[in-house]
């Protein structure tokens, strides 16, 4: 019986209509005070210096270009086709958690997927405020991708 | 043709110099006595429609070089049309499929704080708030901002990377980047033989040297 409520929620609720993002955070900028014009005084050139001392000048540190990380990128890549055929290059991304390993998908898939395996491994115990968080996170994209945005095309 | 691929470079002691060396046009001008021991294989896949390319086969023993024979190569690996765009998408591929972002920011259920009513509704002359985490305050929450663990995975399919790896072998042999050497034992231990023996035949700033 733990359906009827949900059931008449369905029946009586009407869903609100929502804006379709246009602004992200990636490109949102402080908060702009004082909006005008700001005259440049100084307008490029030589700084200025005192008598003797050059003003400091951050050394010039290239990067390493056969660093371990750098001269063995790509390294593994095509291991199903030119090594033995039993390894997919998922099986070699060592440093990745286990729940996104080979693994693509919006966050809330990848949330559903952390929880079944963290919950095997005893993460409601030993940390039951990440557990909680995990929860309501899930809780609340299920309403939003489900109330508020549409799915994409479908292939048909 | 997969297979082709994976046998050629199983067997072959290859090196292959990503830059592109200067070609010497200076010719020896002493006759060097060749054994022109053309190793002729049993494809298990025939060349159909391009002819086999031939390849001198060089030594590692010595700083100068000394052709010891040639060697076929399979058309289909080593002459493959070259398609940029397929090395492109297999280069973006190697760079994304790995990567998981762990830019992360708190919601206003994650912020810590913000559970209490800051004033009362009304009579404040104040807006109206219901905690100090809301998005609106400073300090608050993020709405849509990047969760951690963001995934750029996806994988190619299998034949573009084949293609991928064929056509980039295919210009590496075209561009006089690729070397077959007989067989990969130094006559001595020091990593400067290698250093001069690379400088000496040009073979560029980086080289992978590849064996079975």
């Amino acid at each position: 019986m733990s359906w009827l409520p949900s059931q008449l929620f369905n029946v009586a609720w009407s869903p609100f209509r929502t804006i379709v993002r246009t602004v992200y955070h990636s490109e949102k900028t402080r908060l702009v005070r004082r909006y005008g014009y700001k005259e440049k005084i100084w307008c490029g050139g030589l700084l200025p210096r005192k008598e003797g001392k050059a003003l400091p000048i951050p050394e010039y540190r290239p990067k390493n270009a056969w660093a371990q990380r750098r001269a063995l990128f790509g390294q593994n890549d095509y291991i199903d086709i030119l090594g033995p055929g039993n390894i997919h290059p998922v099986k070699t991304l060592y440093n990745v958690p286990a729940w996104i390993r080979g693994v693509s998908g919006n966050e809330y898939k990848i949330l559903l997927r952390k929880r079944k395996m963290l919950a095997k491994i005893g993460m409601p115990s030993f940390s039951p405020t990440k557990w909680k968080n995990l929860q309501k996170r899930i809780a609340y994209l299920y309403r939003f991708l489900n109330r508020k945005t549409k799915t994409g095309m479908s292939n048909i | 043709m997969t297979s082709i691929l994976i046998n050629a470079l199983k067997r072959l002691h290859i090196t292959i110099a990503p830059q592109i060396r200067l070609s010497s046009s200076s010719v020896p001008a002493v006759a060097h006595n060749y054994n022109l021991n053309v190793e002729k294989k049993d494809w298990k896949f025939q060349p159909q429609y391009m002819k086999p390319r031939e390849v001198w086969i060089e030594n590692m023993d010595t700083i100068d070089e000394k052709k010891m024979g040639l060697i076929e190569l399979h058309p289909d690996v080593f002459a493959a049309s070259p398609r940029i765009d397929i090395i492109h998408r297999n280069m973006i591929w190697q760079s994304k499929y790995r990567w998981v972002s762990w830019a992360h920011t708190k919601t206003r259920a994650e912020v810590r704080g913000g559970g209490r009513k800051p004033h009362p509704q009304k009579g404040q002359g104040r807006a109206r708030h219901g905690s100090i985490r809301s998005p609106l305050y400073r300090g608050g929450g993020v709405i849509h901002g990047p969760r951690s663990g963001t995934t750029h995975f996806f994988m190619l399919p299998f034949h573009v990377r084949v293609h991928g790896l064929s056509s980039m072998i295919s210009i590496k042999l075209a561009q006089d980047d690729l070397h077959v050497v007989n067989n990969l034992e130094l006559p001595t231990d020091e990593s400067q033989y290698l250093e001069d023996l690379i400088e000496k035949r040009n073979w560029g700033p980086s080289v992978l040297f590849v064996d079975e």
